[in-house]
């Protein structure tokens, strides 16, 4: 299972990361959620050496999504040195997620 | 505790917000406080309402006279303040409140919600103000809120009337651990 990141501890496990790292924002409402779920889950273990591949659930985390604009689920985004790099809006293919993770490994 | 509810008269919506704003009533019962609503018999107002009445709760609607006039009011609920406009019924409402829940709704819910925060602003309402984002219903509008302090025309320390809850039980925590935003709002109501 992907770790679960929220409002207590996003800072440390996410903004703080000396990997970069994928926020899956999700909430258990969402449909087009559970179509990447399984993505994420595989990429969380194909990373696991070289970047953080976590969850967010938006109902639990209310301060993250507001700090972070989430309006829309599922929202990917992408940090890198505690800065959002890149974001991935909807249910789309899983090499897009790959793509744009691959592309803030060194 | 007097918590007010500004929530939805529509029921043609995801059951989700009926679920949310039912649970949400059940918490407030069993937490000892009544409500103070728009005095509606549908959608999320009859939703909360209705589930803290069946808990124990003391509940007070507000209405203006012409909404009542009209058959739009809950004569199940404890008592019913008829008003002579939709002003009169705010006035009333923030008077006999303690706390303020936005639950979603349409532009008179908005409406209400903007009020609160004007209010708070000014410090003529001193209460926590609680935005209920259930299935992020409320996010664009944060964000908007958001660009409007980015670009000057509110204070960045004005994010502070607002709490945002993902859940009725953080909403509930919200009220709870509630400290006043600012102890002299109105020296920086101007900005």
């Amino acid at each position: 299972m992907a770790l679960q990141v929220n409002d207590s501890n996003f800072e440390k496990v996410v903004l703080q990361s000396d990997k970069p790292v994928m926020v899956d924002f999700w909430a258990e409402w969402c449909g087009p959620c559970r179509m990447i779920a399984p993505f994420v889950e595989e990429m969380s273990k194909d990373y696991e050496d070289r970047a953080l591949v976590v969850k967010c659930d938006v109902d639990d985390s209310p301060g993250v999504a507001v700090k972070f604009g989430i309006r829309n689920i599922p929202t990917v985004l992408f940090f890198k040195d505690g800065e959002v790099a890149d974001k991935q809006v909807g249910a789309v293919p899983k090499t897009n997620f790959v793509s744009k993770l691959e592309a803030l490994l060194d | 505790m007097n918590i007010c509810i500004f929530a939805a008269s529509s029921s043609k919506i995801d059951k989700i917000y009926l679920d949310a704003a039912s649970h949400l009533g059940e918490l407030i019962a069993s937490r000892g406080h009544n409500i103070v609503y728009g005095g509606g018999g549908i959608g999320l107002m009859g939703a909360v309402a209705d589930a803290a009445m069946k808990k124990g709760a003391r509940i007070t609607g507000v209405i203006p006279k012409f909404m009542y006039d009209n058959g739009w009011g809950n004569d199940n609920i404890d008592e019913i303040i008829i008003t002579e406009d939709m002003g009169s019924r705010k006035k009333k409402m923030f008077a006999i409140s303690d706390a303020v829940i936005a639950l979603p709704g349409g532009i008179g819910t908005l409406e209400e919600l903007t009020e609160a925060i004007t209010l708070k602003q000014l410090g003529l309402f001193r209460g926590p103000l609680v935005i209920l984002n259930t299935k992020l219903f409320y996010s664009h509008f944060i964000s908007f809120l958001e660009s409007v302090i980015d670009k000057g025309f509110m204070r960045k320390v004005h994010k502070k009337i607002w709490v945002v809850a993902g859940s009725p039980e953080q909403a509930m925590e919200a009220i709870s651990a509630y400290n006043d935003w600012h102890d002299d709002p109105v020296s920086i109501a101007r900005i």
